[in-house]
């Protein structure tokens, strides 16, 4: 593997010409071909924790073109891991445990990644002709928004990118929950179909998450309203991360949400964790299980 | 002087600085093509000495470890049997560590392979030496591992793990892809690649405080050094704090910020404070102070909306993944946006309706059996500590020295840091993130006691910050600790803080340490156990609860309470078997061995050396008999069977 190396505007290592998409594909035909029934050759769990622990992120921090090599270590390693888990944990609360399932998830990310990496402009300014989906995914009203507020970039950059970089990082940041999207995708969708699939009826298993994380109705407005609230704080902290302003009154009124999700949410936790302490505190006498 | 510092040494906003080491003043800038330079005439015989050394003391430690019989290890633990070659190779890699991080110009790869070969050489050494899976805890994190192996599932009822079941599903999902029968493997080598993990995250936070090349590695240094605590192995603790560790560094890189809040106010404490305290700062702190990451430039709103979607996916890990690392990070992070330092202000916010949510909607059954005494432990700041300050009257000596050793350590970097944050000051750097995120781990002394557990965890969460102004004592600025003398007092301070870990962190291995036979006498037990079993123990200090955990009864005879002590020591045979008797087990078995035999002479937790006494009376009993026996355990079961009746 050859790699040149430069250095990079903070000081750190920047790394150049690794042929990354080569690797992950490798990577992803090895880790196949090592879980192969009965071939499984030595340390072959050697190269399939490579694969988990670092080809999904790698896939998704690649596109980020991040400029110095220990954060894109970092970043790769940490979303692999933290994908891993996601996955998991779909699969083990919806009932879906599949193990093929999940490779073949964490493959479809992987290999996603490396077409988009080799799509997208590379540090020389070469650009493979997939400008389509990098124009549409670029083109996302949000980011196209965002794109005016950018601190002007460095000349050099800008020649060498041939490219507004907001653009990578659009395509960067549809990458995490497009990522999320497709494991549930595959897991409700490929699953099913795979031998070794322990429940086969996807609604038998959302139903059983619901019972899991409620136990009881009231439970389900918590999450709601948990869930309401975490969108919102998620949209109004990226429209500060963008610099953009919205209209005065969506931000008052989205402002006023926020403070009586607050209040509401902090009275449902209020009263679950008095009814948990004593069942005269439960509203209606029913108390939890 | 508070606010934007000229020419500060941070990275933090400093785009197109040099290679992290830059040019202090009175030395000349370094010329253009220095990397080549770097590998030509004395700087390659430099350069290729300072690789030699370290791969040197790593051969001649692992060399070493040969001749080492840990049968013969004694309450020091395996200090107490490596050769003076073993130490002899921690002192070379330490003298070629200080010369590599003092020599200007080294290779950031040679200093890595410094401390990589630290992490190895203490981390690696047990997975090496023993064969073994080290610490009763970790082989019960293999059972749950396990069980979601087994059954693709969780069960809230069963413990506390099942309603944080993050790392396990992982693990349990990555060992099914790779056909692995168990985690027991994986779980041997967990401690140097989780501290290899932790030495990324690490790098990551330590590059926003500082550019000077020797800080920053001095620092990673003196973190694995001093790392005694022990919270490496198998474990969601050890996932999730590395997951935190990049989270801050998210935050402080990526989602870093400087707005005016109200702990600006300490711009202005010349005005507020008593004339004799501002006196006496003055005399500490002589110069005009900043903050190196005040002013810094925000980075590029994409950059900063992707890097905050990717802290909440982290984060979300964290919260189904262990129950203390969210609210530590949360209080980070927290401590990072009131101080103006992370631009995420909302993210604390997000942070806590995540975590709240998962603890009182998802893992309610813990929450139903365990709600008393965490509140009860709420502000309890006295007994939360105390709980962790066990008394150790009743340890033997070499405990005690251990116990020592621990606490020395702690003080010494605790010092260090105190002194190292001071000298900084002196030199015009007031780090206030790195202030705030080593003090913030320790308002969760008012939280919770852990389990007893609350101090070890603050000083682990701790550690990376105390680790940097530990470290900024020997160079608090680019321009100082310039003099070879600075190298020689790294090395003594090195050695002094590596014979301390060495003590400390190895210093309980005679009963963390498991022989391939008490192995044996474990998988014998889970192996012939029918479900509905009683498996019983001296105290749980061994092999268990690695298999089928879900189907057996688990009791240690440590666990019993005053009243129930006193009549088993009265009668041994008649206590034990009367519990062996009941007939709610289909049968029960009682296995008595070196490890937990280790633990009650080490730790006092029984009277010294009942758990021989009550072998010994099992043995010469009629009603018991001993179902398998090697040097290292013994395993009993009632002669007669007549338990086996009862399912």
């Amino acid at each position: 593997m050859h790699s040149t190396e430069r250095r990079g505007e903070l000081g750190g290592r920047v790394e150049r010409g690794t042929p990354w998409p080569a690797i992950l594909g490798l990577s992803t035909v090895a880790a196949w071909a090592v879980t192969i029934p009965h071939a499984a050759p030595p340390f072959h769990e050697v190269v399939v924790f490579w694969f988990l622990a670092v080809c999904p992120g790698m896939a998704v921090v690649r596109v980020l073109r991040l400029r110095e090599t220990l954060s894109q270590w970092i970043l790769a390693v940490s979303l692999s891991i933290a994908l891993d888990t996601i996955l998991a944990m779909v699969q083990l609360y919806g009932r879906w445990w599949s193990p093929t399932g999940g490779f073949i998830a964490l493959t479809i990310i992987t290999l996603a990644g490396s077409v988009l990496d080799t799509a997208l402009p590379n540090e020389a300014g070469e650009q493979v002709s997939t400008t389509t989906l990098t124009e549409l995914l670029g083109e996302v009203r949000v980011f196209r928004d965002a794109k005016s507020t950018i601190p002007a970039e460095p000349p050099s950059r800008r020649r060498r990118t041939g490219h507004p970089m907001s653009r990578r990082w659009a395509i960067a940041g549809l990458l995490p929950a497009l990522t999320i999207l497709l494991l549930i995708g595959a897991a409700a969708g490929v699953v099913p179909q795979l031998p070794d699939a322990q429940t086969l009826d996807p609604r038998a298993g959302l139903s059983a998450f619901v019972e899991t994380i409620s136990g009881e109705g009231s439970a389900v407005v918590g999450i709601a309203v948990a869930a309401l609230l975490g969108i919102l704080l998620i949209e109004r902290e990226l429209e500060m991360a963008m610099g953009r302003a919205i209209p005065g009154a969506w931000a008052g009124c989205r402002n006023v949400a926020i403070a009586l999700l607050i209040v509401v949410f902090g009275t449902v936790i209020g009263l679950r964790v008095a009814c948990l302490a004593s069942p005269l505190f439960c509203l209606g006498g029913a108390s939890l299980p | 002087m508070i606010g934007p510092r000229p020419n500060s040494s941070s990275n933090a906003g400093n785009a197109g600085s040099n290679d992290g080491c830059p040019a202090v003043s009175g030395v000349a800038p370094r010329p253009q093509g220095r990397h080549a330079a770097r590998w030509s005439g004395r700087a390659f015989v430099a350069n290729s000495a300072l690789v030699m050394l370290p791969l040197a003391a790593a051969a001649l430690w692992f060399a070493s470890l040969a001749h080492v019989d840990v049968s013969r290890m004694t309450d020091l633990g395996l200090v107490s049997v490596l050769p003076p070659s073993a130490f002899a190779a921690l002192l070379l890699l330490t003298i070629s560590f200080a010369l590599a991080v003092q020599r200007r110009g080294t290779p950031r790869l040679v200093l890595l392979l410094h401390v990589v070969i630290l992490i190895a050489i203490i981390h690696a050494t047990p997975s090496i030496l023993y064969g073994t899976l080290r610490y009763s805890w970790a082989w019960r994190h293999v059972g749950i591992v396990d069980y979601i192996y087994r059954h693709h599932s969780v069960d809230p009822g069963i413990d506390a793990y099942h309603n944080w079941p993050g790392f396990f599903a992982l693990s349990a999902l990555a060992l099914e892809i790779a056909g692995a029968g168990n985690a027991i493997g994986v779980a041997t080598w967990a401690p140097p690649v989780f501290n290899l993990l932790f030495l990324g995250g690490l790098l990551g936070i330590l590059r926003s405080f500082t550019d000077d090349r020797r800080l920053l590695w001095l620092a990673s240094w003196f973190f694995v050094a001093t790392n005694w605590v022990g919270q490496d192995y198998f474990s969601p603790q050890a996932f999730s704090y590395f997951l935190n560790l990049v989270i801050i560094g998210l935050c402080l890189r990526w989602l870093r910020g400087s707005f005016p809040t109200p702990l600006g106010a300490v711009a202005r404490w010349r005005t507020l404070a008593p004339a004799p305290i501002v006196r006496l700062v003055h005399r500490l702190v002589p110069g005009p102070v900043s903050d190196p990451a005040w002013g810094v430039e925000a980075r590029p709103p994409a950059e900063r909306s992707v890097m905050f979607i990717v802290a909440i996916i982290l984060f979300a890990v964290i919260v189904v993944s262990h129950q203390l690392t969210p609210f530590m990070t949360i209080l980070a992070v927290t401590a990072l946006v009131v101080s103006g330092r992370c631009n995420a202000r909302w993210l604390p916010v997000l942070m806590a309706v995540m975590t709240t949510t998962w603890v009182v909607y998802v893992a309610t059954a813990f929450l139903q059996g365990n709600l008393s005494w965490i509140v009860q432990s709420i502000f309890q700041l006295f007994d939360n500590v105390s709980s962790t300050l066990v008394n150790f009257s009743q340890a033997s000596a070499g405990q005690q020295f251990i116990v020592l050793a621990d606490r020395s350590l702690t003080a010494t970097v605790g010092g260090l840091a105190i002194l190292g944050f001071i000298r900084r000051l002196r030199h015009g750097y007031l780090d206030t993130a790195a202030a705030l995120l080593m003090l913030a781990p320790f308002l969760m002394l008012g939280g919770n006691a852990y389990g007893g557990e609350i101090m070890f965890r603050v000083y682990f969460f701790s550690l990376p910050y105390l680790a940097f102004f530990a470290a900024a004592l020997l160079y608090p600025s680019e321009a100082s600790g310039t003099s070879w003398r600075t190298a020689a007092i790294v090395v003594a301070i090195s050695v002094a803080l590596l014979m301390g870990l060495t003590v400390a962190y190895f210093g309980q291995d005679r009963m963390t340490y498991f022989t391939p036979n008490e192995v044996a006498s474990a998988e014998y037990v889970h192996d012939v156990a029918p479900p509905g079993a009683l498996i019983m123990d001296g105290t749980s200090d061994w092999p268990q609860q690695y298999k089928n955990y879900e189907m057996y009864d688990y009791q240690s005879l440590v666990h019993l309470d005053k009243e129930d002590r006193t009549r088993l020591f009265e009668d041994p045979v008649q206590f034990i078997a009367a519990i062996m008797e009941d007939p709610r087990y289909s049968k029960a078995f009682l296995t008595i061995s070196r490890s937990q035999k280790a633990e009650v002479d080490m730790r006092g937790v029984l009277p010294f050396g009942s758990l021989d006494r009550i072998e010994q009376a099992l043995r010469e009993s009629e009603r018991f008999q001993v179902v398998y026996q090697n040097s290292d355990a013994t395993v009993f079961a009632l002669r007669n069977s007549a338990s086996t009746g009862g399912r």
